[in-house]
């Protein structure tokens, strides 16, 4: 796979080392000289290309080899740069998947389908998210959007409380749009066949939509 | 008109007849790939007749202006987001436009954003 990434900071050359290590094809772009150069001289990115320019000039875009990157990164420190990365990746350069770091969480809402975004990763809501699953029993917890926001997959340890705990998976089913994913049992996953039951302290992973939150928090959590 | 072009002037449906002169349009104009032909990822020079226009809103709820172009010999989505109208683009407007199509989703035609287009007026002579 070619990756394009932008940004040649601590995040960006992770990425970029990591994939690199995998095999695949690794390009990382840079707007300061002196930055590249040492990086340049750093080991295990032997196999990294780095290009010198500014990423949010279509120009210099094209001496990336945009065009033919699978997947462009803009992992830069600055979401300004990141947007603009990933609407011309997207819109200019037709790249089927634009992968956009979100800096400042209230920016997040931005990086969006119309900014060319498919995915956005804030390192804020992603600790909050595991902070939330760390906490809680009997909380919906929002592991992950998908698709902008159209799906989620989200957690449930069930409490005593819980309304779902004694129901079948296929009667979870029948009152919601809800896809169970996995159940985790005792340390142990279990793939969900409908007549699994649910039990008190098991942790329900479900894919739902964002609309239907609500439902599946008064099927899964008592509120108090 | 030879008996042969007639014979089939009268047995073709009006529908094939305009697609039929639509595709000899598409065709008579110089340097321009046929949508049949489109080649994903590559910025080409596409032509058409805007076969329909519907109002899309994105997930983040702003309007996306989404055209079906047609040229006969195939068909081409364009997308200009942010848009619910656009000044003289309606369906029957024929258009040459420059873009990369990209593949899109959910009806797997290939598909241009914001593209760089110019309006073909109706009775403009075939140059």
């Amino acid at each position: 796979m070619r990756v394009v990434i932008v940004g040649a900071g601590k995040v960006g050359m992770h990425i970029a080392s990591d994939l690199a290590q995998s095999d695949h094809d690794v390009v990382v772009v840079e707007r300061d000289r002196n930055l590249v150069a040492r990086k340049q001289a750093a080991s295990g990115l032997e196999h990294v290309e780095f290009v010198v320019g500014d990423a949010c000039e279509i120009a210099e875009q094209d001496l990336c080899g945009l065009e033919t990157a699978d997947v462009v990164v803009a992992a830069t420190g600055e979401d300004q740069v990141n947007l603009v990365v990933s609407l011309l990746a997207k819109q200019e350069y037709a790249v089927p998947r634009v992968i956009a770091r979100v800096n400042h969480p209230r920016n997040q809402w931005l990086f969006n389908e119309s900014w060319g975004v498919d995915v956005c990763v804030s390192t804020p809501h992603l600790l909050t998210a595991l902070v939330e699953e760390a906490v809680s029993i009997g909380h919906v917890v929002n592991l992950l959007d998908f698709e902008g926001g159209g799906a989620r997959l989200v957690e449930v340890t069930l409490a005593e409380s819980s309304p779902a705990a004694g129901m079948t998976v296929s009667e979870l089913r029948a009152s919601q749009d809800i896809a169970v994913v996995a159940i985790v049992r005792d340390r142990h996953v279990i793939t969900p066949d409908a007549d699994d039951q649910l039990e008190v302290g098991d942790e329900v992973l479900m894919v739902v939509t964002a609309e239907d939150d609500d439902e599946v928090r008064r099927l899964l959590v008592r509120e108090a | 008109m030879p008996l042969r072009d007639l014979l089939k002037r009268f047995t073709t449906s009006q529908l094939e007849q305009d697609e039929l002169s639509l595709k000899e349009f598409c065709e008579s104009l110089p340097e321009h790939t046929l949508l049949g032909d489109v080649e994903l990822r590559k910025l080409m020079v596409m032509v058409g007749e805007i076969e329909s226009l519907r109002i899309v809103p994105s997930r983040d709820g702003t309007p996306w202006l989404e055209a079906l172009l047609n040229d006969g010999s195939g068909k081409l989505v364009i997308v200009w987001t942010g848009r619910k109208s656009i000044a003289g683009v309606r369906p029957g407007t024929r258009l040459v436009l420059k873009g990369r199509p990209s593949l899109h989703t959910r009806s797997r035609r290939p598909v241009v954003y914001n593209p760089i287009y110019r309006l073909i007026p109706v009775d403009s002579p075939q140059s």
